[in-house]
């Protein structure tokens, strides 16, 4: 037995007995398309990348968290203080929250704008808007942990928000507190969420998401598609990985870099009794819904400003839910407004955001 | 010295730089993630109490005492002095208990037996139990770890 | 000229990612200082307007111990809030380290991987595995 042959026994041994052979020729053969837009498809990976990290960065924090009232705060404070390098663990963490849920935003935007979405990938579409949704909800759960001062002003106000839906909204609103109000019933609920139930379902649309792609291969976008032209396609195994561990390596240093010069500080325990404090903000991804909700006037005709806001918010979801089914005639010019009304998502929301600072 | 033939092929130290590299990477991960997985565990280096808790011991009385996370055993001799041991048992850590009439420490995961000075006199402890240096201070009792001899 | 659009591409993203994710940090940080300023100039102001009205004993007083709460509150405050930091010199000459051998390997790893990009695209023209 020579060294050289265990590294091809090891396999052959894995082969007989898994089929991963199967698995390797499909990704030597997979085509990747080499257009103008091939660009966006390193979103992909990415948003994978960092949610490794999140999950590996999330492993180790649980083991010194401690999701009770009395003991959240001071638990966070011990990982960043007692623990060794706690701190850049949690700072880890919470960029990786803020770069996954951005590259998720941007893979969502890209492929509205070149239109992925049309048949047969509809199905894809709706596990990833619904990915998305969970990822926001992933953030909104986390942020309530280190359960400080704004933490719980941000999450009062963010669960508050539901019950202006008419009919269920008050429903929604003590589901997700576990009660009327705020209170540890609700870090005990948004821990359980957080790393439990999210993460279950997250797995489960992640594999029906990524299957999918495998499956139907990758889109071609909708001028190659319509000249029907030769395009010119490179292997995902090897040439496409080598690429992307390049985007990867590139993410991983900006990531460590930002996590080790602005790492988040923690603020003393949340006080259930204290006023809610100043300069109260959500996390950056949800600022252009908070500015939505308060540009309305507290009444419209006969409606709570509230409400229609809502109610708008909630329209504008369900559109960009349905819209492969919306966009039933891409090449023509409902096709095209429906394009313009994804940049009008991008500038609606970097406005907004950017308002809701000043 | 110059080789006839190359020892390895430019792809094949490509390729073995790339893989290499990204192993001590992970490698290099690694110490961070296991620093932070095992934290040390800090005995504490001294405890303070108050003489006043301890003025009142009859001979042969002992009673217990926070050491870290540990039970400490305040032990008042037949002859006046009083000892500290870490209520601990050397055996596999667990807390001994003082029975006055048989004045003897024991442990009842194993039966592991100490005389009243702490010395392992029966079962499976090895070694006596851990003993802590008292220091009378003022109105303090100063516990230490024990310096070595 | 595909290689110089991607590159342009790449970095006008990067660039844009940068800012809507570093954005907020900074502009949180001004916001801060901006609040701060006008806590200073609102503190001055009621200096002012304490020193004025000193002759009227009564009023100076009560004004005068919910400026001390005030300060001593705020200090608390900041005294609770953990500011995260290495814990010794030691440490942090460790994470410079650390640090500078990431983006050491970042860049080696990244030549390598441009080597084998370009070494994997000439073998799948040259159609070496389809016999």
């Amino acid at each position: 037995m020579n060294i050289k042959d265990l590294g091809p026994g090891l396999q052959n041994w894995l082969d007989d007995r898994l089929g991963l052979s199967a698995i390797m020729d499909f990704m030597k053969k997979k085509p990747v398309p080499q257009t103008r837009h091939s660009i966006w498809f390193y979103t992909g990976s990415s948003i994978l990348l960092f949610f490794a990290i999140q999950v590996i960065t999330g492993f180790m924090l649980i083991l010194y968290y401690n999701p009770t009232l009395e003991e959240a705060n001071a638990s966070v404070g011990r990982i960043m203080t007692e623990v060794p390098l706690g701190w850049i663990i949690r700072s880890v963490h919470s960029w990786s929250a803020t770069f996954m849920i951005a590259i998720v935003f941007i893979h969502m935007i890209s492929i509205w704008l070149i239109k992925s979405y049309r048949k047969p990938r509809e199905i894809t579409w709706l596990t990833g808007v619904l990915l998305l949704g969970i990822s926001l909800f992933f953030g909104f759960t986390g942020y309530l942990l280190p359960w400080d001062d704004l933490s719980l002003s941000a999450t009062k106000v963010g669960t508050d928000i539901p019950r202006s839906i008419p009919v269920v909204g008050a429903w929604v609103t003590s589901l997700l507190r576990g009660g009327e109000d705020v209170t540890g019933d609700t870090l005990t609920r948004f821990f359980g969420i957080h790393v439990c139930i999210l993460p279950i379902f997250i797995l489960i649309l992640l594999a029906i998401h990524i299957y999918l792609i495998q499956k139907q291969g990758m889109s071609l976008p909708l001028k190659e598609e319509v000249a029907k032209k030769e395009v010119r396609n490179i292997p995902f195994w090897p040439n496409f990985i080598y690429r992307e561990m390049i985007v990867w390596l590139i993410l991983v240093g900006i990531l460590f870099t930002i996590a080790i010069f602005l790492p988040p500080s923690l603020d003393r325990q949340a006080d259930l009794m204290a006023a809610a404090p100043e300069g109260l903000k959500p996390e950056w991804y949800f600022l252009f819904l908070f500015q939505t909700l308060k540009i309305f006037p507290a009444k419209i005709l006969f409606f709570h400003g509230d409400t229609v806001a809502v109610l708008l918010i909630l329209l504008g979801f369900l559109y960009i839910f349905f819209l492969p089914f919306i966009d039933n005639k891409p090449t023509e010019f409902k096709g095209k407004i429906i394009t313009w009304s994804g940049y009008a998502f991008i500038i609606y929301a970097i406005i907004f955001s950017v308002w809701s600072l000043l | 010295m110059k080789l006839k033939y190359s020892l390895f092929s430019r792809r094949q130290f490509l390729n073995g730089l790339l893989g290499g590299w990204v192993a001590a990477l992970m490698g290099s991960l690694v110490y961070p993630v296991i620093a932070f997985i095992f934290p040390p565990y800090k005995e504490p280096d001294e405890v303070i109490l108050p003489f006043a808790d301890f003025k009142g011991m009859a001979p042969g009385e002992v009673r217990i005492f926070a050491w870290g996370s540990k039970p400490g055993l305040l032990k008042k001799n037949e002859d006046g002095t009083l000892w500290a041991f870490v209520g601990v048992c050397t055996h596999l850590d667990c807390n001994v208990a003082y029975l006055p009439d048989q004045k003897k420490f024991f442990c009842a995961c194993h039966e592991g037996w100490y005389d009243e000075y702490g010395k392992n006199i029966g079962g499976p402890p090895s070694t006596p139990l851990r003993r802590l240096s008292l220091v009378i201070e003022g109105q303090d009792l100063i516990i230490k770890k024990e310096a070595p001899e | 000229m595909m290689a110089r659009n991607s590159r342009m591409v790449v970095c006008l993203s990067l660039a844009i990612f940068l800012l809507t994710v570093l954005a907020p940090v900074s502009l949180d940080a001004r916001q801060e200082e901006s609040a701060q300023e006008s806590q200073t100039v609102e503190k001055k102001a009621a200096e002012g307007i304490q020193a004025a009205e000193q002759d009227i004993a009564e009023k100076s007083q009560p004004a005068e111990p919910k400026a001390e709460t005030t300060g001593q509150s705020e200090e608390n405050e900041a005294a609770e809030t953990i500011v995260p930091a290495p814990k010794n010199q030691k440490e942090a000459i460790g994470i410079y380290v650390f640090l500078i051998w990431i983006w050491l390997s970042i860049f080696v790893l990244i030549y390598v991987l441009r080597l084998k990009v370009k070494e994997s695209d000439r073998i799948y023209q040259l159609k070496f595995f389809d016999k």
